[in-house]
């Protein structure tokens, strides 16, 4: 979720576009795609816009609303038949204090609002920027997914930066993968590998990839993962402690089953070289 | 008309309607409505009934009577459905619980035209007043049926 400055918003044609880590996003206005009308009454639309960024489908575009409150987790409940012609919610929740929110259907909202087929994903630009830094980084977790469906956590404080590595900037050192970054080189592991030793590497010769960099002390290592999906910022339960290296346990995020990581206690566990296991203070913890 | 005599009734405008006692669920005050952008018409919003969302039916949308007074809040009629409230409908007021046993049971007049038509099954002449009887499954049809706008359509 973004604050976008009015100068950062660009007209391609009639589309607007953000602006938004080197790539155009486009904009899809959520009061036009849903015929509410009128205009987002906020003293200051003329200087920003609230921006929620979405992915579906493969399509990453921005959806412009008039407020964004504060991210929760829901209990999903059915709209009736009757409601669901409409195809713009897949949905409704329940608050706490007893009043009905609505879901969107993001996947649908994608499709009619005709959000093209450009994605960040597909995107061959070399590097993203780094994450701005968010007010309180302990409550702030990236979320990613690897394999299929599995979905892991990392705590912002974990994180130095995410980027997206050209298959071809890949280097080898031996057995080890690696990467020329600031002005060193980067070890790059996947993910998958640390968290189930042996598990086969799946082969990515076309597509970009999606590195999670981690930094301790003056050692640095790139974790390979298959999708950096989002930013949670939210209160998170760990409702189960697993008896895994590096997993401190699960939660539901999003509403989604999501493994939390503990990266320090996994690359240790891992015996990667320059995070032993007596690490030093400021770990991963949320 | 069924054996069963006894109507919940309420007022829509200046008219005393009715409905089956064994249609009707439960009858609430005001509820708070969420509205449902790109819904039908005649759809106000949802409404959480303990924990279910079920859609609530404006019926002066229904019977184009125009809006409900500002300065009012519409009851809710809630109606059963197949094992579970099917949806609530919003009226000006409810009214008591009618037994027509000794009431004259008519069609509707042919002359009564419009939408109304319909919407009811059939009119008893009470005591100094005619109430109404809602055909409530051609209600809630016409209700959602009513072009909701597929999104994007344009």
């Amino acid at each position: 979720m973004v604050r976008a400055h009015i100068e950062d918003i660009a007209s391609v044609y009639d589309a607007q576009v953000y602006r938004y880590r080197e790539i155009l996003l486009p904009l899809v206005f959520l009061r036009d795609t849903l015929e509410i009308g009128g205009s987002i009454d906020d003293g200051d639309t003329k200087s920003a816009l609230h921006i929620a960024i979405l992915s579906a489908e493969g399509v990453t575009f921005g959806l412009v609303v008039d407020e964004i409150l504060a991210s929760q987790e829901i209990v999903v409940k059915p709209l009736a038949d009757s409601l669901k012609q409409a195809a713009a919610f897949s949905g409704a929740t329940i608050l706490s204090d007893g009043r009905v929110a609505l879901i969107l259907d993001v996947p649908g909202l994608a499709r009619h609002s005709g959000v093209g087929a450009s994605t960040i994903g597909s995107h061959t630009a070399a590097t993203r920027a780094p994450i701005e830094p968010l007010r309180d980084p302990a409550q702030t977790l990236v979320l990613f997914r690897i394999r299929d469906n599995w979905r892991v956590a990392i705590p912002l404080s974990g994180v130095a930066r995410l980027e997206e590595l050209a298959p071809s900037s890949v280097e080898r050192v031996g057995a080890q993968g690696v990467v020329q970054y600031r002005g060193g080189l980067m070890p790059l592991l996947p993910l998958l590998g640390l968290l189930e030793p042996g598990a086969p590497d799946p082969a990515r010769a076309e597509t970009p990839l999606q590195v999670v960099v981690h930094e301790s002390g003056n050692a640095r290592v790139g974790l390979v993962v298959d999708e950096i999906l989002e930013l949670v910022e939210d209160e998170v339960a760990v409702n189960e402690v697993r008896g895994r290296p590096g997993i401190i346990g699960s939660s539901v995020i999003r509403g989604r089953a999501t493994d939390l990581l503990d990266v320090r206690a996994l690359l240790a566990h891992a015996g990667v070289p320059g995070f032993a296991a007596a690490a030093p203070e400021g770990g991963t913890r949320p | 008309m069924s054996e069963d005599r006894l109507f919940c009734t309420f007022r829509l405008d200046s008219h005393l309607f009715g409905i089956e006692i064994a249609e009707v669920q439960e009858v609430l005050r005001a509820q708070e409505i969420t509205r449902v952008p790109l819904a039908a018409p005649a759809v106000r919003g949802v409404i959480n009934l303990r924990g279910r969302i079920i859609p609530a039916v404006d019926l002066r949308r229904c019977f184009e009577m125009g809006a409900f007074p500002p300065d009012r809040t519409p009851a809710h009629i809630v109606i059963r459905g197949a094992g579970s409230a099917s949806a609530s409908l919003l009226v000006d007021d409810i009214g008591d619980v009618v037994d027509t046993t000794s009431a004259a049971y008519a069609v509707i007049p042919p002359t009564l035209r419009g939408r109304a038509r319909d919407l009811l099954l059939g009119v008893y002449k009470l005591q100094g007043e005619v109430l109404l009887v809602l055909a409530i499954g051609t209600v809630l049809r016409a209700a959602f049926a009513e072009s909701p706008l597929p999104l994007g359509r344009s």
